[in-house]
């Protein structure tokens, strides 16, 4: 039946049957619903424009969600579906290159590599630090008298 | 006199003799611990740290079983802390700070009361008597049994066993830091007035690092393999200023010292440090992972603070 629709559009299809398929179309809800994707699929090809049904988003929501998802396995870089496997990571590529982008302007945190730190001098250390701990810690009245001037 | 009074008289010489050698000899820093609490005194103690020495004036006592304390720098500014149970105010120039007493065991109080912690990780010896202070006093020497921890000899007053002297020494006995009393008396009688009179609470004023708070509900962080003995006795999270950002710094102790861990983000613009420094008598072991600097201080060997550092994983 696809068959004969797809000819429809392509005008590859004799008069009768053409009767044959509207007749079909009115009766069968399976007809009309591939008469409408075929028609959407030749107005793209003929790069004809296209207005967007008020449920159109609808429908995509709902025929994405009805799609299995994908567990992982993805199919090998080298196999002939190599573009098909490309486009189904690409939404989670770019999922993942928002959360950094967020995560690392809504933090302000530097993502840097170990590799970049610096070896530790005195200077390095923020009076701050040590003071922290005095104050927490301390078992001699001296420091916590000094942690209580520098904590102003 | 017969063979049975004899045998009598001995046992009664020698039973209390007995019980003084059979008794625990840890139960002296427990009793140590007690007196720092309860009793009354007033004196001038003299502290050094490294190349910091300084001479301090206090007051110590319990009414209606609350502790009160009132100390006074004799060197350099003349500020005062007064202690009113957990709460401690600090006066100096700058006006009044208020805390809570937490972690904070003061010279004398350096004893936890919980002395049984002390005992995995520390041995007890009995060394000489000696006075200090005009007064006779019992060394006690706590040898780190590992070297996780330095050594603590503390003496011991031979009559109302309150520590009058504290030295910490590392393996190679070497002193870390020291607390002696130059002069103490006992038995005065205070009143609350004499602590309460300086405290003026008009010239409060806030520390910039104010405490969020102390409970951390999301713990992104687990710790393995920390030197044996330590227990995490406080956790403390402060505001980053100027970003909607949290640091934490957790508290380890053994029940004599204290290391803090710090994790904290690093901002832009900051350089994340690697590796062990010593300032004074306090080891600093820097250690970066995933976005936040990880930092451990305190009076231990460089090794117990280098462990801790890389103990934290995310």
């Amino acid at each position: 039946m696809n068959e004969k629709i797809s000819s429809l559009f392509d005008s590859e299809i004799n008069n009768k049957e053409v009767d044959t398929l509207l007749s079909k179309k009115n009766k069968m809800a399976g007809v009309r619903s591939s008469m409408s994707d075929y028609q959407l699929i030749s107005d793209v090809l003929k790069k004809k424009t296209i207005l967007p049904k008020n449920n159109l988003t609808d429908k995509i929501m709902s025929a994405i969600d009805k799609e299995p998802t994908q567990m992982g396995g993805f199919v090998k870089a080298n196999s002939s579906n190599t573009a098909v496997m490309s486009f189904e990571i690409l939404p989670v590529l770019a999922s993942i290159a928002v959360l950094i982008v967020i995560a690392s302007t809504a933090f302000n945190i530097e993502v840097n590599s170990a590799s970049t730190s610096q070896f530790l001098a005195k200077e390095d250390i923020p009076q701050e630090i040590i003071n922290a701990h005095h104050a927490a810690t301390a078992n001699n009245m001296n420091y916590f008298i000094q942690v209580g001037d520098s904590a102003k | 006199m017969t063979f049975f009074k004899k045998l009598l008289t001995l046992l009664f010489l020698v039973f209390p003799l007995l019980s003084i050698a059979m008794e625990d000899p840890w139960l002296i820093l427990e009793k140590s611990a007690k007196a720092s609490q309860q009793l009354n005194y007033e004196g001038v103690f003299h502290s050094q740290s490294s190349s910091e020495t300084n001479s301090t004036h206090v007051i110590h006592a319990n009414i209606d079983n609350k502790e009160y304390c009132l100390l006074k720098m004799l060197d350099g500014a003349p500020n005062e802390v007064f202690c009113s149970g957990d709460m401690v105010y600090v006066t100096s120039q700058e006006g009044l700070l208020i805390k809570k007493r937490k972690n904070q065991f003061l010279f004398p109080s350096v004893l936890p009361s919980d002395i049984n912690h002390l005992k995995k990780n520390y041995q007890l010896s009995f060394g000489e008597k000696k006075r200090i202070a005009d007064r006779m006093a019992q060394l006690i020497v706590l040898t780190a049994k590992d070297n996780f921890r330095f050594n603590y000899h503390i003496w011991i007053d031979d009559k109302n066993f309150l520590p009058l002297k504290l030295v910490v020494t590392d393996n190679i006995n070497k002193v870390i830091e020291q607390s002696t009393f130059t002069t103490i008396a006992f038995n005065k009688q205070f009143k609350k007035d004499i602590f309460e009179k300086n405290i003026n609470l008009s010239q409060i004023y806030i520390a910039k690092n104010k405490f969020v708070e102390n409970y951390v509900s999301n713990k992104f962080w687990s710790l393995r393999d920390l030197p044996s003995g330590f227990k995490e006795v406080d956790l403390i999270s402060r505001r980053v200023n100027g970003l909607n950002l949290l640091d934490y710094q957790l508290i380890f102790s053994d029940g004599l010292a204290y290391v803090s861990l710090f994790i904290r983000p690093i901002t832009r613009g900051t350089e994340p440090k690697e590796g062990t420094v010593t300032i004074g008598s306090t080891n600093i072991s820097a250690r970066y992972q995933d976005g936040y600097q990880i930092m451990s201080v305190g009076i231990v060997p460089p090794e117990t603070v280098k462990t801790f550092s890389g103990a934290i994983e995310f």
